[in-house]
């Protein structure tokens, strides 16, 4: 099976988890009538539009690339109104700022090297803020909520720095070293995404508080993305699956910490 | 060629002179409509020029710039709105459906002089569809404006984000409606079938209280 059809197949599976994910939220704002929980909905009403857009757009225009469109949008409607939910969770302490602002330059560095990659200098500018604030509220939602050990964060840093650091030294180094350590790359990504959605159905499984459960959830999505905007041809395509997973772990600690 | 500035007189003056005799929601709802009309012929404007230097098609600018653009002009007084008068929940959504609306009528009256109005399908068409696409996209925005302020007293993210999922809504409408056939037709059922999907919680949060 070809990588676009593969892709094709990820994103047909992510719009069924979205699809059986707004129908659970639907019945929780149902149910508690929480605006948050509306917000959540809203939320994933935009990632199904904007999933829907590039089928349509696939299906319509298959030839042509897609240029800065709508969808930059509705990606952004997601992350958005997602992060102001589960920031809105966590908005009853105040620590967390120094992570959150350690994230939100590791966000920058990525963007940094997006421009550098693709040349697409409008579409990532503007995914800049929204990933920053995304990684940010991720940090400061995993410090708040007491998800990580100082020991894991450490270890979570110097990942981040040492993924960053990998992928820059990728532009300057000669072919043969450039291929291994793209692997390196997609290794270390791919262990931390593991780590964490580990953690984070642990956390749901072993009955944690909801809010750490939400934390970890959050990291795993939140690191899920990135990974998707690393990766290339089946990498890609484990990307989406793991983001389909984690964004079903976050649902499901939410509407826990919504109903307790 | 249709003189746009002209037409915006006609139905302008009219809405104007209601103005002063008009008092509380219904004062608010023409100003928005009035809003609403002046809103588009900028739209218009703007999404020409920006045609002009990117060298883009009719179909590609409807397709990829006319929904930011107009999106952006349609928010932009929303946030006038919601900054300058504080309104509550139900005034949010009146001067949200007021500018939809009056965005809606003005498209459709330049569409009707430049492709005239005997064909009902068209009519229906351009009714149906489009209309109903400029009211349920300013409801969406106005539906999470309120619940933005509701969760996180008026965070920029939360508002930013109720902004792009009109955007997205009103670009994937454009997109399905740009190309003959199947994608066509969905992309007509769109703003309907989102309009009956939005009623009913709609009321169902009136009713237990979480909107106004």
């Amino acid at each position: 099976m070809t990588t676009e059809r593969l892709s094709i197949a990820a994103f047909l599976i992510l719009i069924a988890v979205i699809s059986i994910l707004l129908i659970r939220t639907a019945r929780l704002v149902a149910k508690s009538g929480d605006s948050g929980a509306v917000l959540l909905l809203f939320a994933l009403i935009s990632l199904l539009v904007n999933d829907f857009y590039w089928i349509a757009y696939e299906a319509l225009r298959p030839d042509i690339r897609m240029p800065f469109a709508a969808n930059e949008f509705g990606e952004a409607a997601f992350y958005l109104l997602f992060c102001s939910a589960v920031s809105a969770v966590f908005r009853d302490r105040g620590e967390g700022r120094t992570e959150g602002i350690w994230a939100a330059v590791f966000a920058l560095a990525s963007v940094g090297l997006w421009i550098a990659w693709s040349g697409e200098w409008v579409q990532d500018l503007m995914a800049a803020p929204v990933h920053v604030y995304c990684l940010y509220v991720t940090a400061v939602s995993l410090r708040r909520g007491d998800a990580l050990s100082p020991r894991e964060w450490r270890l979570w840093g110097g990942a981040a720095a040492a993924l960053i650091a990998m992928q820059t030294a990728i532009f300057f180094v000669p072919g043969g070293l450039k291929s291994s350590l793209d692997l390196a790359c997609y290794l270390l990504m791919f262990s931390v995404q593991a780590v964490l959605i580990v953690k984070a159905v642990r956390a749901i499984g072993s009955g944690m508080p909801a809010k750490t459960q939400l934390a970890l959830s959050l990291g795993a999505m939140v690191w899920s993305v990135s990974v998707v905007y690393m990766s290339a041809g089946y990498w890609y395509v484990t990307g989406l699956l793991c983001e389909a997973v984690s964004m079903s772990a976050v649902q499901i600690s939410f509407e826990r910490e919504i109903l307790r | 060629m249709i003189y746009a500035e002209n037409i915006f007189i006609c139905i302008a003056v009219p809405l104007l002179i209601s103005l002063l005799f008009a008092e509380g929601s219904a004062r608010g709802f023409i100003a928005s409509f009035l809003t609403g009309t002046a809103v588009c012929l900028l739209s218009a404007y703007i999404s020409g020029f920006l045609q002009i230097v990117s060298g883009m098609s009719v179909g590609d600018t409807a397709v990829f710039l006319s929904p930011v653009v107009e999106e952006i002009m349609k928010f932009l007084p929303m946030l006038f709105v919601l900054f300058i008068f504080m309104p509550e929940d139900s005034g949010l959504f009146i001067a949200a459906i007021g500018i939809g609306a009056g965005f809606a009528t003005f498209e459709n009256c330049c569409y009707l002089l430049s492709s005239g109005a005997a064909s009902l399908r068209y009519m229906l068409i351009r009714g149906l569809a489009v209309g109903v696409m400029h009211i349920i996209s300013m409801l969406t925005l106005a539906f999470g404006l309120v619940l933005v302020r509701r969760v996180r007293l008026l965070s920029l993210p939360g508002i930013a984000g109720a902004f792009s999922l009109s955007v997205i809504f009103h670009g994937l409408y454009n997109l399905l409606v740009s190309e003959p056939g199947i994608s066509s037709a969905i992309g007509y059922i769109l703003p309907l079938a989102t309009a009956a999907l939005l009623y009913f919680p709609y009321r169902s949060l009136r009713r237990t209280g979480v909107l106004f």
